[in-house]
Parts: structure tokens; C-alpha cells; sequence
């Protein structure tokens, strides 16, 4: 058991009083200072809200970031921070995760907020769980997420365990080892969840065992079985690993970033890739097949370093229509960067894939060689005809062949 | 190269004399600066066979007042802000201009001020590629760091090329077929006026010597280590596998190369004591003898437009192994070659495997290996090709 200390940022004095009821800390403002509960020495405020991406760990606020979250470590046994989606300390608490490996979590009170921005559903998603403080905003927040949604428990402490992970899977003669990554899977309703949900569930059953798969996901999977990689999604906090200032590199990502009308990485998942790629290079696995799906696509660069890393076939799927039609209707600028965005995902899968031919067409190209091909839904149509079909393509990617030469 | 400074008006007079031929490159290779070797082959081939040229160098390190140097062919040197009076004194004298691998901004030059039935431009992959097909060369925090610079890249590149490639006018020369095809997709614009000619394999160098059965033993891996898409790694990791079979002990290797990766890629078989490792740049001849010494060649790739080296190597008659990725199917096949599927260093181990076991294919696939590379790539096919097109630009 590892116990930690939910630490409430608000200036609500519902949600304070909230979590002062379950022995929680809070930090709040006081003019220019933070205080905490219990605590006689207070901090200042370093800016007006924590922004990574626009420079809050470049500048002079570095240090006042920091003292905070060393005064927190001073004076709590493990914190957990607990702050509001969209709110001025959310990078804080991504922060605190990525630098320090603190679990987090996000309280939810009155007006939903809207949790579509990227740091704000990497916080949720990744997070240990949500405080609501009355049943009508969690109905409202729940029925517009994407995922299960985990309630903070009501004790003083709260224990985290060690997140798990699977054995390492090594390569055998025989048998594909095929990794699924998608941002949501399990209990989530969307239609981009669902598809790498039943791969996962049903492709090692169907194939009759020559074929295992793993799934990655960001967000936890509670009643998951077997081999599920939960791999966080720190938002931009996960170009800034360190206690002090960001490297230059990943200022000047946020810089060019910001002055497109396009970027990745203002998307769900646009950092994503790179938490897959520390996770996976931190371990020994084998994989002959990854398919890189899901209701977002902005993590679908993964593909690129699975192609180096373990000379895999890659498939990037676009299995949720909806959102590639979304897509193209993004305005100007916006819409061409996305599409060639895509395109460049699109180089370095073997295979490009949709659920149907309607969404298939929307796809694009890579180049004149590009090999694009439906992959139907398990929900429609012929079910055992559709996985028979993805059996096949996985078995195929997934042999190791060399042409034998002839003599002529 | 002998340097021979003369004064910048000498230079435009010699520009503004009429020549068989002009080849404008934004490198050349001088006594101290190697690279676009392929390109000087070519200045000297057409001289060799009687054409009276000049070679303008334009390269953005080049910051001396123009001057003139003396080679085989004549060397114009001169910084790119010479290249416009420079174009303009060799369009007066309607001189046939070759371009070899212009920059954007030379590319938009040309265009303006040479009359595209006297142009000829040749491009040799990386000045019309998006430069994400290549995405194994570069990490991702790399790419996060650099990406607005290469994104520019790519629009500089494209946006000059497309009425280039438009202009029914202006030759465009690729070195391969399916170059044109990624390069007309990456453009976005269809080209007109296209002719494909492989670079020129020197059979001279490289002499053909039928190789034997006991031969399948003498294994060769020639490549540069300075970026990921020659796929080193792929043959390394071959061997490591093959390392783990009986027999892999009498099988006597040869790892050489340069560049950033060296160290790194042949760490896992440094220890073997059949395979030498050796770290240095191999000149033609340094080439051809490693070739004549060994029998089998590992040509790995992830990208190529041709893939030279694998032609050098098949013209001495060396058997390959090599990956039917980007044009090397153009260039070699199964009677050729063995080919097992790219980045996959299992499949890259089998084959290898495969012919040490069965070394009896190694004559034949030698000779139908060295007898393509002439065909294909020797003078008939490139230069004599070359040297037609030339003519064709002359009014």
C-alpha cells in the first residue's frame, strides 16, 4: 500500500469546505501568496496560471513553480494534487506527475466544465479519480466523458498502488505479437474504443493462438484483463520530465506549435506518442504488428518509432469515422495542416485502414505506393467474416519472409 | 584540382562564351571538400567523349570573390548571390544548362532566365521528398525541435519545383522511376518532359568477376553509418541471429563504414571473432578490392532512388542481399539478387542463411547480377543518354 495526500487546490469555498470535511488539505490564494491548511508559512504566487506551453517553465517563474511544489512536499506526507480541469494550476499537477511522479487528480463542481482541451482530459484521463460534490454535476460530467470515470474516495489518505505492468513479451517462433494502442479502451462508449476494446478481447480467442495481443492505453482500465499497458498522458508536462526548466528543444516545440493554425499537440493524445515510446523503450518487449487506433489520432506517430524499434508492421487505423469527418470540415489552414499532418503519420504505416470505404475514402494517401484497406467494424456485417479478415492481415504483416532467389 | 584564381569578370566571360554544355551544381567536389562525386563523374564523361563544357559551383560556402578553377572540365566557383548575373551571362550565350539537385531559390533562377528548352534538371531524391519518408532518421525529439525548419524546407522545395515539373519545356531528369512517382505525389503536380537515367555505374572500377560457391562465405557489409535509412542495423541484427547457428563460425565477415552510427551499430558484433570491424570512407578503388575479396554483399535499405552502392557491388559480380523497398525492385530482382522484406532482420538472417546453405546459385546470380548493372546503369544506358540529351538542348 502506498498511501498519499489528496491536497485540494481552490478558491471555492464548497469544494474546500468539501475536502476539509474528508481531512484534506487545501491550497488557496491569498492575494499574492498561497496558503495550506494547517501551515503557518505560505508561498508566493508565481503567475496567474500555470502554462507550459506558453513558457512558464522557460521563464522566471520556474523557481516560483517549483518552491511550490516543494513546499507542498515539505510539509505533506506524498501529495496527490487535486486541482480543476482547465483550471490555473492544472499544469501543476501534470507537472508534479511528470517531474515527480505524484499521482493527481481533478474536482468537478458546478457547471460542468468542458473537458475537451488537451491538458484538461490528460489530467482526467490519467488521473487517480474525480471529487463531485453533488450528484447532479457528476451525472452532467460522466454522461460527456469518453471513459469510466473513478470517484476519489472519501479517506484522509488515499492509496495508490504501484501501477502494474505486463511481462515483458519476447519474440517466438510462430506466433505475431501484436500491441493494440489506443487512448480509450474498455468501458468507453465510443465507437473508437470499442474497436481496439474487442481486438484486444477477442483477436488471441479467434486466431486460435498464434496471434497475442497487448493492448496501451491512457486511460485505466479497471476491470481489464491480462496484458494492458496504462501509459499516462501528462499533457505537455511531458516534455518537461525535470525539476527545473524545460530543454530548449521543447521550447521551441511549444513556440512553432503556437503559431500554427494546426498542431498535434493541442489535440487529445498530441503528446501521448511520447509517453508510448519512454514506456516501451524503458522495456524488453517484441512486437511483430502494432495497430495504432482510437477515437483521437494525434498519438498515431507512434507508428514511426515502432517501425525503428522493433522492426514492426505498423497499421495505423482510423477506425472513428466521426472524427475524421470533423476533421476535414477544420477550417482553412487548420484543415490542410491536419490532412498533411495525417499524411505523414500515414508514411510510416504499412498498412493504412478504416472501417468502411466511405471513411477509407476520406483517408490519405501517403504516396504512390501507399497500401490502404478496410478492416470492417466488429459491429457490422458478417462479425466472424470481419475477424477472420483481421486475423488474416495480422498473420500476413506479421511473417517474417524473405523471397528465396532463383537461378535463371 | 588545380586552382587557377582569375578576376569576377573573367568569370562572366567564360560563362559568356558558348559551351556544349553548362553543369550548374550547388556542390562540387574540390581537394577539400568531398561529396556530388556522381556529379563530377558525369563533367568528365562528357568530356571524355569530345563536349566542351564549363561547371558553375554555387555552394553557400563558397564566400571568395568568383574565380575560375581548372579541372577536367572548368570550374566556375562563385557565392549563390552570383547566380542570377552568372545565369544571365550563360543564357546570352545559349548555352545548354544541366542542373544537378538545385535549391529552391536556384530552381526559381533557372527557371526565370534560361529558356526551358535549354534547361536540364536533375533530381536525385532529397530536393523533392517530403522529408518524413526518411522519418527513421530522426528522433522525436528531434523532429519537435526541428520540425518548422523541415516543414519550410518542404515548402520551399515544393513550391519551386511545381512549374518546373509543369513546363513541358524544361527536361526533368530522375534517376529512377519510382523517384518520379514520390517525388511527382510530394510535389503534388504531375511532370512533363521527364527522362530516367540512372546514375552511371562504372564498369571499369568495378570489373566483373563470376563469383564461386566457396565464395558464399566472404560476407561484406560496405555502407555509410551516418543516417539510419541505409538500414545497417537491419543486416547487423542479421548477423547477431545468424551468430546463434551452427556453422555461422566459418563464415568470414567484413564490416565497413563511417558516419555518426558506427560505433553504436556494430557494438553487437564487435565481439565475434570471424567478423572484422572497420571504421574509415572507402574510396572507389578501396571498393573494388574489398568487393573482388569477398563474395556476398549486404546492401540493407529502408529508402533508395536507386542504390549505387548495390549497383557497384552487383557490376563486380558480388551476390546481394538487399530489400525491394523505393526503386531498388527497378534496379534488381530474384535472378539477381535475394530480397528478403525490408526492415525485418529475421528475414534478413534467412536469406543469408539460405545462401550459405545453398551456395551453388552464387555463379549464376553473380552473372545475371553483373550483367543487369551493364545494362541498366552502364555507359550505354546513362551517359550516351546523357550526352543525346545534351545535344537535344542545343539550338
Amino acid at each position: 500500500m502506498t498511501f498519499h495526500t489528496p491536497v485540494v487546490f481552490t478558491d471555492d469555498g464548497a469544494v474546500a469546505a468539501a475536502s476539509r470535511s474528508r481531512g484534506w488539505p487545501v491550497v488557496s490564494r491569498d492575494g499574492a501568496n498561497l496558503r495550506l491548511t494547517g501551515v503557518q508559512q505560505s508561498v508566493p504566487v508565481p503567475e496567474e496560471a500555470m502554462r507550459i506551453e506558453a513558457g512558464s517553465l522557460t521563464g522566471p517563474h520556474v523557481a516560483g513553480w517549483k518552491l511550490v511544489l516543494d513546499w507542498l512536499e515539505k510539509h505533506l506526507h506524498r501529495p496527490l494534487l487535486v486541482v480543476e480541469p482547465n483550471g490555473w494550476v492544472q499544469d501543476l499537477a501534470l507537472w508534479s506527475a511528470s517531474s515527480r511522479g505524484w499521482p493527481m487528480a481533478s474536482w468537478v463542481h458546478g457547471d460542468a466544465p468542458v473537458v475537451a482541451a488537451a491538458g484538461a482530459v490528460a489530467l482526467v484521463a490519467s488521473g487517480q479519480g474525480v471529487l463531485f460534490l453533488d450528484d447532479d454535476t457528476r451525472s452532467r460530467f460522466t454522461a460527456g466523458w469518453r471513459s469510466t470515470i473513478t470517484e476519489l474516495p472519501s479517506t484522509p489518505l488515499i492509496d495508490v498502488p504501484r501501477p502494474g505492468a505486463p511481462t515483458p513479451s519476447s519474440r517466438r517462433e510462430g506466433v505475431t505479437r501484436v500491441l493494440v494502442v489506443a487512448y480509450y479502451a474498455g468501458d468507453s462508449p465510443t465507437v473508437g474504443a470499442q474497436r481496439p476494446t474487442y481486438w484486444f478481447e477477442e483477436l488471441e480467442r479467434l486466431s486460435g493462438g498464434d496471434i497475442t495481443v497487448d493492448l496501451a492505453t491512457a486511460a485505466p482500465w479497471d476491470a481489464a484483463h491480462g496484458r494492458v499497458h496504462h501509459v499516462p498522458d501528462l499533457g505537455p508536462a511531458t516534455l518537461a520530465p525535470g525539476r527545473g526548466p524545460i530543454d530548449t528543444w521543447a521550447t521551441v516545440a511549444f513556440t512553432h506549435a503556437a503559431d500554427r493554425a494546426y498542431a498535434p499537440t493541442r489535440h487529445v493524445g498530441g503528446y501521448w506518442h511520447v509517453a508510448l515510446e519512454r514506456w516501451f523503450a524503458a522495456r524488453d518487449d517484441h512486437f511483430d504488428v502494432v495497430i495504432i487506433t482510437g477515437e483521437d489520432f494525434e498519438y498515431f506517430g507512434f507508428a514511426a518509432w515502432a517501425q525503428n524499434h522493433w522492426y514492426a508492421r505498423t497499421v495505423v487505423d482510423y477506425g472513428a469515422p466521426a472524427e475524421l469527418v470533423r476533421r476535414r470540415s477544420f477550417p482553412g489552414a487548420a484543415g490542410v495542416q491536419a490532412a498533411d499532418e495525417e499524411r505523414g503519420w500515414n508514411m510510416a504505416a504499412d498498412l493504412t485502414t478504416a472501417p468502411d470505404a466511405a471513411t477509407l475514402a476520406l483517408v490519405e494517401r501517403s504516396g504512390p505506393q501507399a497500401v490502404l484497406e478496410v478492416i470492417p467494424d466488429h459491429r457490422d456485417g458478417d462479425k466472424p467474416q470481419a475477424t477472420r479478415h483481421l486475423v488474416a492481415v495480422i498473420r500476413e504483416l506479421g511473417r517474417s519472409a524473405h523471397r528465396p532467389a532463383t537461378d535463371s | 584540382m588545380t586552382g587557377t584564381v582569375a578576376p569576377r569578370d573573367t568569370v562572366l566571360d567564360v560563362l559568356r562564351e558558348r559551351h556544349d554544355f553548362v553543369l550548374v551544381a550547388v556542390t562540387y567536389p574540390h581537394r577539400w571538400r568531398t561529396g556530388s562525386e556522381y556529379v563530377r563523374s558525369r563533367a568528365d564523361a562528357y568530356a571524355a567523349a569530345g563536349l566542351r563544357g564549363v561547371v558553375v559551383d554555387y555552394s553557400p560556402l563558397n564566400v571568395a570573390e568568383p574565380h575560375m578553377e581548372s579541372d577536367t572540365t572548368p570550374v566556375a566557383v562563385i557565392r549563390p548571390t552570383d547566380l542570377p548575373a552568372a545565369l544571365e551571362a550563360i543564357a546570352a550565350a545559349g548555352s545548354p544548362v544541366l542542373a544537378h539537385s538545385p535549391t529552391p531559390q536556384a530552381l526559381d533562377e533557372l527557371h526565370a532566365r534560361i529558356p526551358g528548352e535549354r534547361l536540364a534538371v536533375w533530381f536525385h531524391g532529397y530536393e523533392v521528398r517530403d522529408y518524413r519518408r526518411l522519418q527513421c532518421n530522426t528522433t522525436t525529439e528531434e523532429l519537435f525541435a526541428i520540425r518548422h525548419i523541415r516543414d519550410a524546407q518542404n515548402r520551399d522545395r515544393f513550391r519551386a519545383a511545381a512549374p518546373v515539373f509543369s513546363d513541358p519545356a524544361v527536361t526533368k531528369v530522375f534517376v529512377s522511376d519510382i523517384q518520379r512517382q514520390y517525388s511527382e505525389f510530394d510535389v503534388g503536380v504531375a511532370a512533363t518532359h521527364v527522362e530516367i537515367i540512372p546514375n552511371h555505374i562504372d564498369e571499369d572500377t568495378y570489373r566483373a568477376r563470376e563469383r564461386r560457391p566457396d565464395e558464399a562465405r566472404r560476407i561484406l557489409l560496405m555502407r555509410g553509418f551516418a543516417q539510419l535509412n541505409y538500414a545497417n542495423d537491419v543486416a547487423l541484427r542479421a548477423l547477431e541471429i545468424c551468430s546463434r547457428r551452427d556453422g555461422f563460425g566459418e563464415l568470414d565477415i567484413t564490416v565497413r563504414g563511417y558516419g555518426q552510427h558506427f560505433g553504436s551499430e556494430v557494438k553487437g558484433v564487435r565481439t565475434f571473432d570471424n567478423v572484422t570491424v572497420e571504421e574509415g570512407f572507402s574510396s572507389p578503388a578501396q571498393m573494388a578490392a574489398l568487393h573482388d575479396a569477398h563474395g556476398v554483399f549486404l546492401c540493407p535499405t529502408r529508402y533508395d532512388t536507386q542504390g549505387v552502392m548495390l549497383g557497384e557491388a552487383m557490376a563486380s559480380g558480388m551476390v546481394t542481399i538487399t530489400n525491394p523497398v523505393a526503386a531498388i525492385p527497378e534496379f534488381t530482382d530474384d535472378t539477381c539478387s535475394l530480397l528478403p522484406r525490408g526492415n525485418d532482420p529475421w528475414a534478413f538472417a534467412d536469406s543469408l542463411w539460405e545462401l550459405v546453405q545453398d551456395p551453388g546459385r552464387m555463379p549464376a546470380l553473380s552473372r545475371n547480377a553483373a550483367a543487369r548493372v551493364r545494362r541498366q546503369c552502364g555507359t550505354t544506358a546513362t551517359i550516351d543518354r546523357e550526352i543525346e540529351l545534351i545535344r537535344g538542348l542545343t539550338p
